[in-house]
């Protein structure tokens, strides 16, 4: 845990407070420890609004268990468990490339290869000089009829491979977000250059 | 009940059980590391697998299993043994093979059962992993690289200590268990991490590197630093106790001992009385037996028997206390007191300063008041107990006094005597909860009863006592909770001012001229008058010897054969482990040596002639261990006056858990403690 | 080896030891401190008897052991005395018993002053 990255406090803004009622009511009475997850996920959209690095700092792990009237290391374990939660600050784009086997079998090693290129990042969990990127090797994201994925943030972005990473990555630092999905243009995962079966079969709602 | 078969031996276990609770049942002995009986299942290290028959064929992990009517278990087939074997193998993997440097050495849960259910040799090449060591405070030393990951800290923090600050972090290779944010367990009871610990992640620091349990001579004893008599075995080697351990006695402290009892063992090496000494012309110099017995009869001599006083100390065994008081007697003086925090205690009647409840009855109690006490400090097993009580359901608990945190949730009144009034006119809604409750309780503390008005609070507290049906012929709801172990024996002893005696306020500022000091540290010996002639005798210099004239040294508690007599009024005896250091003796053999020095020989040359003349003063003196469960059989309350309440708050009657005591303020550790988790005092002290 | 005194021997010997190393002994070499090395001159079929007559007192921690493995048939012959390194110190007789003897710092003829041990306990004296 790098203390010196640790903001003094954190306290959940406007925005965030008008979601917590919402989500404490999908709990019964009594169990609210159970809102720890969405409440982390909370805090994390929030300071990645707010300071363009979505993490939570362990003063917001504080602030979520004083929220839920749990133990404060209830929270931690919970936060430090669940790889989704970044507990050190990202950069503002947090690359995350799977490498588990389809990902690799298709071609992953170069996405990872640009993604190093591009941002100048040499290991994982490292954030790139200018603060834009951190890169993350995650396992399965679910995705493997796309692969390779990555995922920046939110978004996947599948059907990599090296050109289309660096053409990604060049577009995020000039500012611009692509639209997510896959960059080959297919249609979710529908066969690459159009369907081969069912060919002759058409939509017709009037039928 | 339900009816199952283990190994071919038939048992029956009440319906809810697991089936290695079914298995210890039959004798058969199932290895585990995270199971333990005082807290939750968590079923995690897989080491207690067995075989059950008709079920899917795979070994079942027996702790978190229930057993089910006509179940058949198989604890030693094959597949359990190849089970178990896999599973110490993967245990192993991670763990560091530093058994020769390990303080777990040789009381080890890990090396037991890997000799006894692993294999001879290890498959494992690759690197192991290492983890960095946590700093939870001055008494619980840490190598993490050691854990096995059972959580059974984690579950001991959470569940009975009441301080959830550990937990386990991260995941996977990365788990680690620790506290994440770097600091000490703040817990009255964290020294038994140390012993629930399977392996030796969790140590103890003061004894880390000091002895192996081998070389070690156990002897069976009761612990004084507090009033809980928690049962203990003193590891001496030598003619040193090295460490203190918990007994199992599930009437007093389960299996659980409090810090300060613990980790006091190094106070018993410093500060040590080992020979008389007697002052000379404002000086004082050693001196033998000899001369110290001379200087006190030269004093003796030609004083009338109202001038001659005893204090008994916190530590006081009861022998030492009949033998002061048979020699008091002796001289022809009745000024007796026990009670150094002047704490306005009734001596009449055994109710009416007994826990009587008695500790284990707190499980049985449906709504607790607590009045001018921290049981978290005063008595931390107690305190526990207590805690046990609100986890198993609905009870009301509320407390007059200083707020306090003590781990569970608590209705805190308000702090003055005259919200203790309000519930006994009624107005006070908690009344109503008292009275509606069928086994309701009441603890009195030491810091209710210590104060001017203390005999007032303590009538008051009978007096609700009574009124909400906490006396009743099967349930005595009314309890004292005391703070110096010596102190219900004394009280049973009648260490109290007999008739035309003189109390400890009496016999200060020159109310005698000889006053005889048993261990007695705990009041200002600055109240004493200068031309009193002070005799101190005791283990520890302490303040009570830098105001003597003559010392006499003594035994401290491991160093005697003595009855102490708990909160609860249990009678328990400790046992002699290690001899006295130099020249000093056990307490009750000083005083006979000295009664036969000025010709009034007390009756009684060895200790069961001691011990008949203590069942001979009091009948509890001949039921050791054991504690008959009376109800009340008479309501007529304490001398005072119930509506005598002053308007003063209660104070904390204990500043400092870890320094109440000769022993513990000589101890380095407890010194440490208190730098670590009481820094305001600390300050305030210098 | 050859400033020893060369008739140092005779002092470490009784009777029946010289008679026997003049009938049998060859003598091998010397030793710094003067002790001589025999060997059975005559061939008996296996190993050759290896002997030693002590100068001064017969002590056999005075063998060096440049001199030792030989006499007990580790080497075939002596260690060289030449190519010593600065940190070989020369060899001595086990001293233990006589006035030379090693006495742990708490030994009353070194002191009698030891560090704190098990078991020790710290006295309360007035004033502290």
């Amino acid at each position: 845990m790098a203390d010196s990255t640790q903001p003094a406090s954190f306290a959940f803004d406007t925005e965030s407070n008008a979601k917590i009622p919402t989500i404490l009511a999908k709990y019964p009475p009594g169990k609210q420890a159970s809102a720890v997850l969405p409440l982390l996920d909370l805090a994390q959209r929030q300071m990645g609004r707010t300071t363009g690095s979505a993490w939570v700092p362990r003063v917001a792990m504080d602030e979520v268990a004083r929220v839920l009237g749990m133990a404060p290391i209830r929270v931690y374990e919970v936060a430090t468990f669940y790889l989704m939660f970044n507990t050190e600050p990202v950069g503002k784009y947090h690359l995350q490339l799977c490498t588990t086997t389809p990902c690799w079998l298709r071609g992953s090693d170069d996405v990872v290869q640009a993604c190093r290129k591009v941002t100048g990042i040499k290991g994982w969990k490292e954030t790139s000089a200018d603060g834009l990127f951190t890169m993350s090797e995650v396992e399965c994201v679910g995705a493997c009829v796309n692969a390779p994925i990555l995922q920046v943030n939110d978004d996947f972005y599948e059907d990599m491979d090296a050109a289309s990473t660096e053409k990604l990555l060049e577009a995020l630092k000039r500012g611009e977000v692509p639209p997510p999905g896959s960059v080959k243009g297919r249609q979710t995962s529908a066969p690459e250059g159009g369907p081969i079966t069912l060919t002759t079969l058409t939509f017709n709602p009037a039928e | 009940m339900v009816k199952v078969t283990v190994d071919g031996i038939e048992v029956e276990v009440p319906a809810g059980s697991n089936v290695l609770q079914a298995c210890e049942a039959a004798g058969k002995e199932i290895p585990r590391f995270c199971y333990h009986e005082r807290l939750s299942v968590a079923g995690n290290c897989r080491m207690c697998l067995v075989e059950i028959e008709k079920a899917p064929p795979k070994p079942f992990a027996s702790c978190a299993y229930p057993v089910n009517d006509g179940m058949v278990v198989h604890t030693d087939s094959p597949m359990v043994r190849k089970a178990r074997r896999g599973v110490m193998e993967f245990l192993l993997i991670n763990h560091p093979l530093d058994c020769p440097i390990c303080d777990q050495g040789g009381e080890c849960d890990l090396q037991d059962q890997a000799v006894a259910y692993g294999t001879d040799r290890s498959r494992y090449e690759e690197n192991k992993r290492a983890v960095k060591d946590k700093n939870l405070g001055p008494l619980v030393k840490t190598v993490m690289t050691r854990c096995i990951h059972c959580t059974r800290c984690i579950r001991f923090s959470t569940e009975v200590a009441g301080v959830p600050e550990l937990g386990a972090t991260a995941r996977g290779e990365s788990m680690e268990v620790g506290t994440y944010v770097e600091k000490a367990l703040t817990s009255e009871l964290s020294g038994n991490l140390i012993d629930i610990c399977p392996v030796g992640a969790l140590t103890s620091k003061p004894y880390a590197f000091v002895a192996r349990p081998w070389e070690l001579k156990k002897t069976d004893s009761v612990d004084v630093l507090d009033a809980v008599g928690a049962n203990i075995r003193v590891d001496a080697r030598g003619p040193e106790v090295l460490r203190i351990l918990p007994r199992l006695n599930e009437d007093v402290n389960e299996e659980w001992l409090a810090d300060k009892s613990r980790f006091s063992v190094d106070g018993l090496k410093r500060r040590r009385l080992d020979s008389c000494w007697v002052k000379r012309d404002g000086k004082l110099r050693k001196a033998s037996w000899q001369e110290a017995f001379e200087a006190i009869a030269a004093k003796l001599a030609g004083l009338s028997g109202d001038r001659v006083g005893a204090v008994a100390g916190n530590l006081a065994d009861a022998e030492s206390m009949v033998a002061l008081k048979d020699l008091m007697a002796a001289l022809g003086s009745a000024n007796l007191d026990c009670r150094q925090d002047g704490a306005a205690l009734d001596a009449s009647c055994r109710d009416f300063y007994n826990f009587n409840t008695s500790i284990a009855g707190i499980e049985e109690a449906d709504a607790l008041l607590i009045v001018g006490s921290n049981p978290r400090r005063e008595a931390p097993l107690i305190n526990a107990r207590i805690r046990k009580r609100v986890l198993a359901g609905p009870f009301p608990v509320a407390g007059i006094g200083p707020e306090a945190d003590l781990t569970y949730g608590v209705d805190w009144l308000g702090n003055a005597p005259a919200v203790l009034a309000s519930l006994l006119d009624g107005t006070h809604p908690f009344a109503a909860t008292l009275k509606a409750a069928n086994k309701p309780m009441i603890i009195v503390g030491q810091g209710a009863l210590a104060r001017p008005d203390g005999a007032a609070v303590l009538a008051a507290c009978w007096k609700l006592a009574a009124q909400t049906g906490m006396l009743g012929a099967e349930w005595h709801g009314f309890n004292v909770l005391h703070t110096a172990a010596s102190r219900v024996g004394a009280l049973d002893l009648g260490f109290v001012p007999g008739s035309k005696g003189k109390g400890l306020d009496a016999m200060l500022g020159g109310g005698v001229d000889l006053l005889w000091l048993l261990g007695a540290d705990e009041f200002d010996t600055a109240r004493i008058g200068a031309g009193t002639f002070v005799v101190y005798q005791g283990h520890h210099g302490d303040r009570g010897a830098a105001r003597a004239d003559v010392i006499l040294p003594g035994a401290a508690y491991t160093e005697k054969n003595g009855t102490y007599v708990n909160t609860e009024g249990r009678v328990q005896r400790g046992q002699l482990a290690v001899y006295p250091p130099g020249e000093a003796r056990e307490d009750w053999k000083i005083l006979r040596a000295f009664s036969g020095f000025i010709d009034k020989p007390l009756p009684y040359d060895n200790l069961t002639a001691i011990r008949a003349r203590l069942e001979q003063a009091n009948p509890v003196f001949a039921r050791t261990n054991v504690l008959p469960r009376f109800g009340c059989s008479d309501t007529a309350g304490p001398a005072g006056e119930p509506t005598a309440l002053s308007g003063a708050p209660f104070r904390p009657f204990i500043e400092n858990y870890y320094q109440t005591d000769p022993i513990s303020r000589a101890s380095p550790t407890m010194a440490e403690c208190t730098e670590t988790y009481m820094p305001t005092l600390r300050q305030a002290a210098e | 080896m050859d400033h020893a005194p060369r008739h140092a021997y005779i002092t470490g010997m009784n009777i029946g030891t010289r008679i026997s190393t003049w009938l049998h002994g060859r003598v091998v070499g010397r030793d710094a401190i003067g002790n001589v090395y025999y060997e059975d001159k005559h061939d008996h079929g296996g190993r050759r008897r290896r002997w030693v007559a002590y100068a001064g007192e017969p002590e056999a921690s005075k063998v060096p052991p440049e001199w030792h493995a030989w006499l007990h048939y580790t080497t075939d012959a002596p260690l060289p005395a030449q190519g010593r390194r600065p940190w070989q110190k020369p060899h001595l007789a086990n001293a233990t018993g006589t006035p030379a003897g090693y006495r742990p710092p708490g030994h009353d003829y070194s002191g009698g002053k030891r560090a704190a041990a098990t078991g020790d306990y710290e006295a309360w004296t007035p004033g502290t």
